[in-house]
């Protein structure tokens, strides 16, 4: 079917605003509520042994409940980390460093914002994210009880 | 005579994509939906009516509707057929598609998979994907997890990524069926800016409009259409989903993808990727090119991507079930361009998910005279 070019705009813009209220539930609540007191709490799953953070309430390979708390070390190792040079709506302005941390004593990696890095030359910063770099955990100077009240430094 | 073929193996009879560019700005999504799967049937000269079941596959968010198929499943050609939705992604539909066939059940099938990425921000709507509690409050999005993928990947450098890159790009630029990519050196490459270090600007292919549909029918089928000249047998197909958490080993490892390929490799009677004549990889950025080929340990010479994979065209939800439809095209000998010679087993390996979570291997076998 041949259509000729209509003189409508080519697109009809919208926009849809929904406002979810996310359940934090007990173990991701227990989570925040240490985190007020400077304590980072990971859960382990007594059948495999293994610790996660974030916390779970489950093991996902033993599929049983994690059925422990175990408080994290402030400090811990590099897995992966990354300077994001892009600018994206929505995510905060370029550049800033993230990255996964494992904190001592615990079995996996949490990401977080890496802080007080001279970003000034990205490729030289980068080398001082290399997995296996020892970092430490800083807490904010209010802690509220969310996800960004710490940060790692080098 | 014995039936030629076996009556609950899936083959491909005939294969449509949709005319790929950045923006397709003169049709809606349900234009380009109707127009693959009207092509798809006409071209192997099977009516709608005819169809036992249609499956579809598609991503809410991307499309900007809620339970998107109530709207698209129709122009796919469902209506009063027996439909169902695959949300993963394009190469995930083929999973499904192949299950519904080898039940024993369904016969005549149509596969449709689409993405029109220019409608929204694309990398707002790849941001959806982070949970709420721990990770959306730092912000992670498709480049933000590939770089950290690709930073976590110890013993490849970026002059490795830009060369592939490079490689690709210049593949990409001879496929007819994609967006008319221009060769860039691996330089201009390496100098392109950073987007979330080490992953640079020009080492991933950039998102285009898309959409692609398959005709499967069962051995059954053909056997009772002894006129109609499948394209190729679904030999394999494997899949596997990794944790959602992302870390060092997780991001590494691609323990996913060597799960999923040594399933369909199994599925399909191979034993090792040098079996394989071509392997199309659904690599959406340099650095998961050379992670799959170090994965699977593929032999330096292994003819990949011919196609030029995604850099030829990217419409990011389907483009694995794209790289599927090319490996057919190789297997069938209609690859134009970019055919590989005689082609007689040929995979498609798709990713999706933050950071290659999810993993599709298909593996695709020529039909003999």
């Amino acid at each position: 079917m041949a259509t000729e070019k209509t003189q409508a705009s080519d697109v009809i813009s919208g926009e849809w605003n929904v406002r979810y209220n996310y359940s934090v539930g007990k173990v991701a609540g227990t989570f925040f509520d240490a985190l007020k007191e400077r304590k980072i709490l990971a859960t382990k799953s007594s059948k495999s042994g293994i610790s996660y953070l974030p916390p779970r309430a489950y093991c996902e390979r033993s599929f049983e409940p994690c059925d422990e708390w175990v408080e994290a070390g402030h400090e811990g190792v590099i897995e992966a980390a990354t300077i994001v040079s892009a600018a994206f709506e929505h995510l905060p302005p370029p550049p800033y460093a993230i990255a996964y941390v494992r904190l001592d004593g615990i079995d996996t990696a949490m990401i977080n914002f890496v802080r007080n890095l001279d970003m000034s030359d990205v490729g030289a910063a980068m080398e001082k994210l290399k997995p296996g770099t020892r970092v430490r955990v800083e807490f904010i100077d209010d802690p509220k009880g969310e996800v960004t009240d710490f940060h790692y430094v080098l | 005579m014995a039936p030629k073929y076996q009556e609950n193996d899936a083959y491909i009879l005939g294969v449509t994509l949709h005319e790929a560019m950045p923006r397709v700005a003169d049709k809606r999504l349900e234009e380009m939906v109707y127009d693959t799967a009207k092509e798809a049937l006409d071209a192997v000269g099977i009516s709608r009516r005819a169809l036992d079941h249609v499956t579809i596959a598609a991503c809410d968010e991307l499309d900007g509707r809620s339970i998107s198929s109530m709207l698209l499943a129709a122009p796919a050609g469902a209506y009063l057929k027996d439909e169902i939705k695959a949300t993963d992604s394009g190469l995930t539909g083929l999973c499904l598609e192949a299950t519904r066939i080898r039940s024993g059940r369904f016969h005549l099938g149509l596969l449709v998979s689409w993405n029109k990425s220019s409608i929204a921000p694309f990398e707002d709507v790849m941001r959806m994907r982070c949970e709420p509690f721990y990770t959306r409050p730092i912000g992670l999005n498709m480049s933000i997890s590939d770089g950290l993928f690709a930073a976590a990947m110890q013993g490849v450098d970026e002059a490795d990524a830009s060369k592939v890159a490079a490689s690709y790009r210049q593949a990409a630029a001879k496929n007819p069926r994609g967006v008319a990519a221009v060769p860039v050196a691996a330089d201009a490459i390496a100098a392109s800016p950073y987007v979330s270090t080490p992953l640079r600007e020009g080492h991933r292919p950039p998102v285009t409009d898309g959409a692609v549909a398959m005709v499967v029918v069962s051995g059954a089928w053909l056997n009772d259409h002894p006129d109609a000249r499948p394209l190729a047998r679904l030999s394999g197909i494997g899949w596997s989903l990794e944790s959602y958490q992302l870390g060092g080993d997780r991001l590494a490892s691609m323990l996913g993808l060597k799960t999923a390929f040594g399933d369909a490799m199994k599925d399909a009677g191979l034993g090792n990727a040098d079996e394989l004549d071509v392997i199309e990889i659904e690599a959406q950025t340099a650095f998961h090119d050379i992670a799959t080929r170090q994965a699977l340990a593929l032999p330096a010479d292994q003819t990949v991507s011919p196609s030029g994979g995604p850099f030829a065209q990217n419409p990011y939800f389907c483009t694995g079930l794209v790289s599927a439809a090319e490996a057919v095209l190789q297997v069938a000998g209609k690859a134009g361009p970019v055919q590989a010679g005689r082609v007689k087993t040929a995979a498609a390996i798709g990713f999706h998910g933050f950071a290659h979570q999810g993993n599709v291997t298909a593996i695709f076998e020529e039909i003999p005279a």
